[in-house]
């Protein structure tokens, strides 16, 4: 916890977090911008003339690279929650539980007006666990896809063209997840807006944390209380020593 | 709550929303064409269908909308023919490649634009061929492509360049008059005889064809540039999707469901023919 120039802020994301979430959205920019270059209309594929040769060799090299790099940090991840304290520590509070059904439910009749208070919810809400379970099911899709397109020369044409279009399909719903489902809602949120700078210094204000995820606010405050509590008690002790 | 955003100057805010605005813009103009591309782009080229608007009654009536031309999707093969002065097409046919279901449509296709010798008569490494550009009717040589891809009424020819700088279209045969009067007579020849003929009919013809890819290479056989393509289409038959539909092609997939004529795949089509 630390305190900021009006209110308190706590840890959102670890400084390893934010290194795997950089390395994951600037590589899958480009592979956005790369991929849907090949679906690109023709107009605008004309209007690069004589380059376009160039540069549609380089948007191959480009995505090829960051295909490699996603496919490192998703590996760096996994190893990250099963090896590591911190990462086990993430994986543990991303786990869907059945109050994670109770919140979606809350929250929408909260939304819809038939509530007046938001429910209070845990690290984690249930519209980030969807979210980030997606990008499991949506990495392993598109990097196993990626691999059968990159090694064409090994697979019959029916398994490739199986393949393109799952990479396709799947990288068309993670594109509109991301701007849709990601982009809008963490910074278009009226709370950050014009940004999350959560995802640069990895903290998150007292008041956005009481707001969305009450639960472990309260967590929070309960463990700093006995950590206090602990240290005036130990502080104490050596005072009648 | 805290909002740094209700903190800025006037101006900066300002400058911020027009910015966030920009992306929000940029950003759902992203996400509605990756809708639209995914749902509602034609595969098709929307230009190439003329819109009417009468209902089929109307059309029917006034037989406005109702084709002239042939039922059947006819393709310029067949109504402009490949080349008529060419010999092999006297009894090959305008689409002389059939023994390769897989890829027979991609080589009579070629056939329309592309002379038999071409790819049937390999020259020997020492000859000096050069491959022009010759109109099927008058067989003078092109010096602009005009038309849509393939359909410029010209044909690719192999042309040797003799020692002596004279220069032979090399399907030109010194059997010429032979091979007609052979196919005057041919009904009136046993079957040893015709066989004797076609032997010696054939004597140029090289066993193996050339194949694609000797083409669809870089330096291969045909320099695309001096054959008047433009570089960026030049790059893309020796480098780009063509090449690369030909590696892919040469280990043709097709389901066995839609092949009467094999029972077993995964067999190589480079053709014989």
């Amino acid at each position: 916890m630390s305190h900021g120039k009006n209110e308190r802020s706590f840890v959102r994301l670890t400084k390893s977090q934010r290194i795997q979430h950089v390395i994951l959205f600037v590589s899958t920019g480009l592979l956005i911008l790369t991929g849907f270059m090949l679906m690109g209309e023709r107009w605008v594929i004309d209007m690069f003339g004589s380059a376009g040769n160039e540069i549609f060799y380089w948007r191959g090299i480009i995505h090829r690279v960051a295909g490699v790099a996603v496919t490192l940090v998703c590996l760096y991840h996994l190893g990250y929650v099963f090896l590591q304290e911190e990462g086990r520590s993430w994986i543990k509070d991303m786990l869907p539980r059945m109050s994670d059904a109770t919140h979606a439910s809350q929250n929408v009749s909260y939304m819809l007006g038939f509530r007046e208070t938001r429910p209070k919810m845990e690290r984690f809400t249930y519209m980030e666990k969807i979210e980030y379970f997606s990008v499991y099911f949506g990495m392993f899709i598109v990097i196993v896809t990626g691999i059968m397109m990159w090694t064409e020369q090994y697979w019959p044409k029916f398994w490739l063209d199986i393949a393109d279009a799952f990479h396709l399909g799947e990288a068309t719903l993670a594109a509109l997840a991301i701007i849709i489902g990601h982009i809008f809602s963490v910074h278009y949120n009226p709370h950050v807006y014009p940004m999350n700078k959560a995802f640069i210094d990895g903290k998150i204000s007292e008041s956005m944390m009481k707001e969305e995820h009450g639960l472990w606010y309260e967590r929070e405050m309960e463990r700093l209380a006995a950590e206090e509590a602990a240290a005036a008690a130990s502080g104490g002790g050596r005072n009648n020593a | 709550m805290h909002n740094h955003h209700a903190d800025m100057s006037p101006f900066k805010r300002l400058l911020v929303d027009l910015l966030m605005a920009s992306i929000f813009i940029l950003l759902a103009a992203f996400a509605l064409w990756l809708i639209w591309i995914t749902f509602f782009r034609a595969t098709f080229d929307s230009g190439l269908i003329t819109v009417n608007n009468q209902t089929e009654l109307e059309q029917i009536a006034t037989g406005a909308g109702v084709s002239r031309e042939h039922f059947h999707n006819i393709d310029q093969a067949v109504l402009e023919g490949a080349e008529s002065t060419s010999l092999c097409l006297k009894c090959h046919g305008n689409y002389p490649h059939s023994k390769a279901p897989d890829v027979r449509a991609f080589l009579n296709a070629h056939a329309f634009f592309t002379a038999c010798e071409t790819c049937h008569i390999k020259p020997a490494e020492s000859d000096n061929i050069v491959y022009k550009w010759l109109d099927k009717k008058t067989g003078a040589e092109l010096n602009k492509l005009e038309g849509n891809p393939g359909s410029y009424g010209a044909m690719i020819v192999s042309i040797k360049i003799e020692e002596d700088g004279t220069s032979r279209r090399l399907d030109e045969s010194a059997d010429r008059q032979f091979i007609e009067e052979y196919l005057a007579l041919r009904a009136t020849f046993n079957a040893d005889q015709q066989a004797e003929a076609k032997f010696r009919i054939h004597k140029d013809i090289s066993q193996k064809p050339i194949f694609c890819d000797e083409c669809h290479m870089q330096n291969g056989l045909l320099d695309f540039r001096s054959l008047l393509y433009p570089p960026v289409i030049a790059n893309r038959l020796e480098t780009g999707e063509v090449a690369t539909m030909i590696t892919r092609y040469n280990e043709f997939y097709l389901p066995t469901m839609f092949d009467p004529t094999s029972k077993t795949r995964g067999h190589n089509n480079r053709p014989d023919e």
